[in-house]
């Protein structure tokens, strides 16, 4: 079995390696870089990309590697947004082809790994652990998240049209696992007559591609997962993302981008367990007169698999990005800005969230030595970040770093990082 | 250079951003948690009103579990209906109870008696006629061989009168005689059991040479013998002198025969000899009737004697019978009459007894003074059908007769006064009453601490009284007009020395009624602190019960005197308290007629004669400082000091609050004292008992400094503050305090017996309270070296 799973990933690994990518993303795995005039530095390449992110808004890096770490309860109450504590993660892997044959005909076909995840308590349980509490007072604390794993495949057509720079990228999108946004609620309430209760339920429901009955309920192993790579490749989505952008002024750029998700991707397979806690304590003094009485338990029921199907889409974006060369083409000043959709054709689940960037790209040296300096808010991640490229012609390395937080000041502040590496190797 | 100074001033600003503290980075040491909180919670709160810490039920329960079956019966006493006076209690103790009527184990009207006679066993008359002699026939020696020419004998039964007989086990021997033969000559001869007509009926029996003489046996076992039969011989001869003859005599006779069934037989009297007459000489009592029953006159009833005849038996025809009854109740034979031709019964005799009177005397079937004048049965066999029981597995065959009384109207009832109940003039009764004061209160407050109990010597009662309360039934108040009681009422218990007397009197008249004290219980929802109605944990409603004003009248008027000393009984606090009484019942006659009329009443409603020893007991009690809890540490201050209240309750915080395995623990817990900056416990304590009180929070440890020093809890001060500082609670975590098991303190002054105090009905003690903390600090919850 486990032979049999191997031979399936490396099966869909390939498929993947042959669909490539295009290598217009220098600095960071977002789809939309924009530059679309510019010329390419190869005619032939082929790249990896690693993009990896995580952050929060409560603790830093610097908060807690350190020789003596206090977590100052009433601070932290204090100093959280109203939106809570917040931990997001991001992960983006491609492989890719590029063949830049003019400026009329550029192709690249690609192939990536895509996983997202957020959670996020709100912020009455650090009120509650900061402030204290009153008798009387009802404290209800909400967890909601959501995380998915994506592998995408599919290529691009890039051209000149009438002076404008247009790319098409139809991407097919294969769903691995989902996790719909899951709210659960705790709820603490205390009374005067000395009833303290305190509740919490979470109905968890995980949507994948392969059946994990198995997996879970006997050997863990991954030889019990049983799937073929043609069923599974079968249950795809699609979508398509177009890009425009044309020359308005001497050294300013700009267009319009846009994903437009058109057919779900499928998951077959659903779990869906329960967790739920409680505990109260009726009248603590009624142990004088035995009208006291309490109780406290907790569980989660078994997990209940049953074949149904979900209907999962990439996020619809839509924005307007530019390119700007204030000083030469040494120096390329790009703004993006724009908005996200997640979910988009699932109301219950739907989140809207605006994106926005801007890069200042320097290029010295006939163009070996380069140098990004950015700050963005994309994939829900605030970022400030600095990259070095060295670009050989025939190999071309890139490296950067970022910091990240959920909120904008978070972000300067090691809440989370952001690393990225590339390589091209071309001619 | 100027167009590059904006982008590096951009890359340096970002750098130095991203790299600011980053010097300064490190794997942590300590993690400690810092807050500065404010915590509320409401402990609830308890409250313990006395009237139903102390309830009718729980101390009925308590003294019942002292005495399983104990008479006594407690009920909350609320005269007035108010519930500001005083907490009382009726104590109701029957000691008496005396039923009247014919119910129960009086009832003479379900009398049965009866006798079993075994059956007549008519084998042995029948086999008398089953014998053959003067029989004979002659063979002659053949000197060859030669067979018996056909011989047969006529084998009738004449007598007894039968159609068939069949044979359980036995043997029909036939007997042959002869002279002496030849030396050589043989006979080997067989005899078969026929009917007239030459069919089988047994046999033939095994071949046997009878040469010389002999016996040939025909076994009858499941055989069917029938009047008119033949015994044939048949015989092979051979050897002896041809032409020799000889002349056989034979005797045919029943060996060991067992009847199974005979059918259609038909015997005399006087052919059944003696078992034709079954001879009924039995004597029994006319159970139940107590003895103060004199005589009943009977209305209508009747008496009858019955027997049935023995499985699958027919034809017994009853020539003479006799029945008479002598003694409890007589009845001439002429007053019997057959009353059935049911087939089933081989007699069914039946006399009236309207007019006749019963005492409770014992009733014989015979005449006592002649013995020649007896009950019997004399009869005779007309084709019957007898089936006889297998005795070899000791079953016999048996004829019952049965009598029966039915009552069905009593005329009058003559009862002796002075045999009511045990009340016998000059005869003590003593009851246990099961009740120890030395274990009481322990038990009501479920506490089996032996110190408990001695509290029970600090309180001293006022104002309890007690009567004596006698009803009977109103339904014959005319016949039970005339009767009055005397005696006297004592009580004794371990260490008195001489009984104390709580009653004694001539002539004391006895109330009439039909009710009873429970009669006047009242009944309402108990309610909860919220009003809201309260329920037990099955769901059910729990109701309060008390005797109200009108219950307080009935024991005014009902009551036939006071008890004296009775307070004195109670402070003696006496252990295995007995009650003697020596009562009789008397009147203007010695005997009390009831009519059919009351003793019908009587027996329909069960009602009785009635004895209470009623007590009112008011919680109107004077504390004197005896004994402290426990004793060993008391004081002559005139405080009744308890030490640890909650220990009283069976509620001791026995095991470390903080709940630490040992005092090492106590540098973890310890370090969690510093993140609080107080702790505050704001209370209410209600007291309206009208006990003075002075409380104490306290360490169970003797206070020296390491510990935290007493804490006075203020009773009756709405929202009073109990509040421990940082240093305090400090110490409480400490080591030096494991394990920590505070207590409460509790001093009530006793101020002596001149200055009792009146627990009232709606008198209570409760206590609600919240817990305040406070933090400000840090405290260190992780550390590498730990």
């Amino acid at each position: 079995m486990k032979m049999k799973f191997c031979k399936n990933l490396f099966v869909l690994s390939v498929f993947s390696c042959f669909a490539s990518s295009f290598a217009f993303a220098d600095f960071s795995a977002f789809d939309f870089q924009g530059d679309l005039l510019s010329k390419p530095k190869r005619y032939f390449e082929i790249g990896v990309d690693a993009d990896v992110s995580a952050a929060n808004n409560l603790l830093s890096l610097t908060d807690v590697l350190k020789k003596n770490v206090e977590i100052d309860l009433t601070q932290i109450s204090n100093d959280l947004s109203d939106s809570g504590f917040t931990l997001a993660f991001n992960d983006n892997e491609k492989v890719f082809v590029n063949l830049n044959i003019s400026n009329n005909y550029r192709f690249s076909i690609f192939s990536s790994v895509e996983a997202s995840s957020s959670i996020n308590v709100s912020k009455e349980l650090f009120k509650m652990l900061g402030n204290g509490l009153n008798v009387g007072e009802t404290k209800t604390v909400d967890v909601t998240g959501y995380a998915d794993v994506y592998v995408n495949t599919g290529f691009s057509f890039q051209t000149l049209f009438h002076g404008y720079g247009v790319r098409i990228t139809p991407t097919y999108f294969v769903p691995l696992a989902y996790v719909p946004k899951t709210k659960a609620t705790g709820r603490l309430v205390t009374a005067s007559d000395g009833s303290i209760r305190a509740e919490a339920e979470a109905d968890v429901d995980i949507y994948t591609a392969v059946d994990m009955h198995d997996f879970m309920e006997e050997d863990k192993s991954f030889d019990s997962i049983n799937f073929s790579v043609s069923d599974l490749l079968s249950n795809g989505g699609f979508d398509l993302s177009l890009e425009i952008e044309n020359n308005w002024y001497y050294n300013l750029n700009a267009g319009l981008y846009t994903r437009i998700p058109i057919v779900g991707g499928t998951l077959n397979y659903k779990m869906h367990t329960r967790f739920w806690a409680y505990a109260y304590e009726d009248n603590p003094l009624g142990f004088l007169d035995e009208s006291e009485d309490h109780d406290t338990d907790h569980g989660k029921d078994d997990f209940v698999y049953s074949e149904e199907s979900y209907k999962v889409h990439r996020p619809l974006k839509f924005g307007l990005n530019a390119t700007y060369t204030p000083f030469g083409k040494w120096l390329k000043v790009m703004p993006a800005v724009g908005f996200a959709i997640r979910n988009p054709y699932t109301s219950a689940d739907r989140i809207f969230y605006m994106e926005y960037a801007l890069d200042l790209r320097m290029s010295l040296v006939k163009r070996i030595f380069n140098f990004n300096l950015g700050t963005a808010y994309q994939n829900q991640t605030f970022q400030q970040r600095f990259g070095f490229s060295l670009n050989l012609r025939a190999l071309e390395i890139i490296a950067q770093a970022s910091m990240c937080g959920t909120t904008f000041l978070t972000s300067f502040n090691h809440n989370g990082y952001a690393a990225f590496v590339g390589a091209r190797i071309g001619f | 250079m100027k167009k590059f100074s904006l982008p590096v001033l951009g890359v340096f600003t970002l750098v130095f951003t991203a790299c600011n503290g980053l010097s300064d980075l490190g794997m942590p040491e300590t993690i400690s948690v810092k807050q500065k909180a404010s915590y509320e919670l409401s402990l609830g709160g308890s409250s313990c009103k006395i009237s139903e810490k102390f309830d009718s039920s729980k101390l009925q329960n308590t003294l019942d579990d002292e005495k399983e079956d104990s008479t006594l019966t407690v009920y909350d006493y609320n005269p007035t209906e108010s519930d500001e006076d005083v907490q009382q209690y009726i104590l109701n103790y029957q000691i008496e109870g005396i039923q009247l009527g014919l119910t129960a184990d009086s009832d003479i009207s379900a009398i049965e008696f009866g006798t079993s006679f075994e059956a007549p066993d008519f084998s042995s008359e029948i086999s008398t006629n089953l014998a053959l002699t003067g029989l004979s026939f002659t063979a002659v020696e053949p000197g060859t061989t030669s067979t018996l020419p056909e011989t047969s004998f006529t084998f009738d039964i004449t007598s007894p009168t039968f159609d068939t007989m069949l044979i359980r086990s036995g043997t029909l021997d036939v007997v042959a005689a002869t002279d002496t033969p030849s030396y050589s000559y043989m006979m080997l001869a067989q005899v078969t059991l026929t009917d007239a007509s030459y069919n089988v009926i047994a046999g033939p029996s095994e071949p046997k040479n009878i040469a010389y003489g002999g016996t040939l046996s025909i076994d009858l076992a499941g055989k069917t013998l029938v009047p008119n039969m033949k015994i044939l011989v048949t015989a092979d001869l051979t050897g002896g002198n041809a032409g020799t003859s000889h002349t056989f005599t034979v005797e045919a006779a029943p060996n060991n025969i067992k009847f199974d069934t005979i059918k259609g037989l038909t015997m005399t009297a006087s052919e059944l000899g003696e078992k034709a007459t079954i001879n009924i000489v039995e004597d029994f009592d006319l159970a139940g009737i107590n003895k103060a029953l004199k005589s009943a006159t009977i209305n209508d009833g009747s008496l009858s004697f019955s027997c049935l005849y023995p499985d699958g038996w027919s034809g017994i025809v009853v020539e003479e019978e006799k029945f008479l009854l002598y003694g409890g109740v007589a009845v001439a034979d002429s007053e019997f009459e057959e009353k059935t031709d049911d087939p089933a019964y081989i007699l069914y005799e039946e006399a009236s007894l309207a007019g006749k009177t019963v005492s409770p005397a014992k009733v014989y079937t015979y005449n006592t003074e002649d013995a020649t004048e007896k009950s019997y049965i004399k009869f005779r066999l007309e084709d019957a059908t007898i089936v006889f029981a297998d005795t070899t597995t000791g079953s016999k065959d048996t004829i019952t007769i049965k009598g029966s009384c039915d009552i069905k109207e009593i005329g009058n009832l003559v009862v002796d006064v002075s045999e009511l109940g045990q009340l016998s003039g000059g005869e003590d009764k003593e009851i246990d009453t099961g009740i120890s004061f030395g274990s009481l209160l322990s038990k009501l407050l479920d506490n089996e601490d032996e110190e408990v109990s001695k509290l029970m010597d600090n309180i001293e009662f006022s104002d309890i009284s007690g009567c004596l309360l006698m009803t009977y039934p109103t339904i014959c108040s005319d016949s039970l007009s005339g009767i009055s009681f005397a005696g006297s009422v004592s009580a004794s218990y371990d260490g008195a020395a001489t009984p104390l007397e709580l009653l004694s009197g001539t002539n004391m008249t006895m109330a009439r009624t039909d009710t009873v004290l429970s009669s006047y219980l009242q009944k309402e929802e108990k309610k909860n602190s919220d009003g809201t109605v309260k329920t037990d944990k099955n769901g059910d409603v729990v109701y309060k019960e008390w005797i109200g004003k009108s219950g307080a009248e009935f024991i005014e008027n009902t009551k036939s005197a006071d008890l004296s000393h009775i307070t004195d009984l109670f402070n003696a606090r006496p252990d295995n308290l007995k009650i003697a009484y020596s009562l009789a019942l008397s009147g203007s006659t010695s005997d009390v007629t009831l009519t059919g009329d009351d003793v019908k009443a009587l027996t329909e409603s069960t009602s009785a004669i009635s004895i209470s020893i009623v007590m009112v007991l008011p919680l109107k009690v004077a504390f004197v400082d005896n004994f402290d809890y426990p004793s060993a540490s008391r004081l002559d201050d005139g405080f009744i000091t308890i030490e640890n209240v909650m220990k009283l309750a069976d509620k001791e915080i026995d095991e470390d609050l903080l709940k630490r395995d040992n005092a090492d623990e106590d540098n973890k817990i310890n370090k969690y004292s510093d993140i609080i900056k107080s702790v505050a416990l704001v209370y209410s304590i209600e007291n309206s008992t009208g006990l003075a009180l002075t409380a104490y929070f306290e360490d169970d440890k003797v206070f020296n400094g390491t510990n935290f020093a007493p804490k006075e809890l203020k009773i009756g001060e709405s929202n009073a503050t109990l509040e421990f500082t940082k240093e305090e609670i400090k110490k409480i975590f400490s080591s030096e305090s494991y394990p920590f098991t505070p207590r409460v303190k509790l001093a009530i002054k006793a101020p002596g017996s001149s200055d009792p105090i009146k627990i009232t009905r709606d008198s209570d003690f409760g206590i609600s309270a919240k817990v305040f903390v406070n933090t400000d600090g840090s405290a260190e919850i992780w550390n590498k070296n730990d």
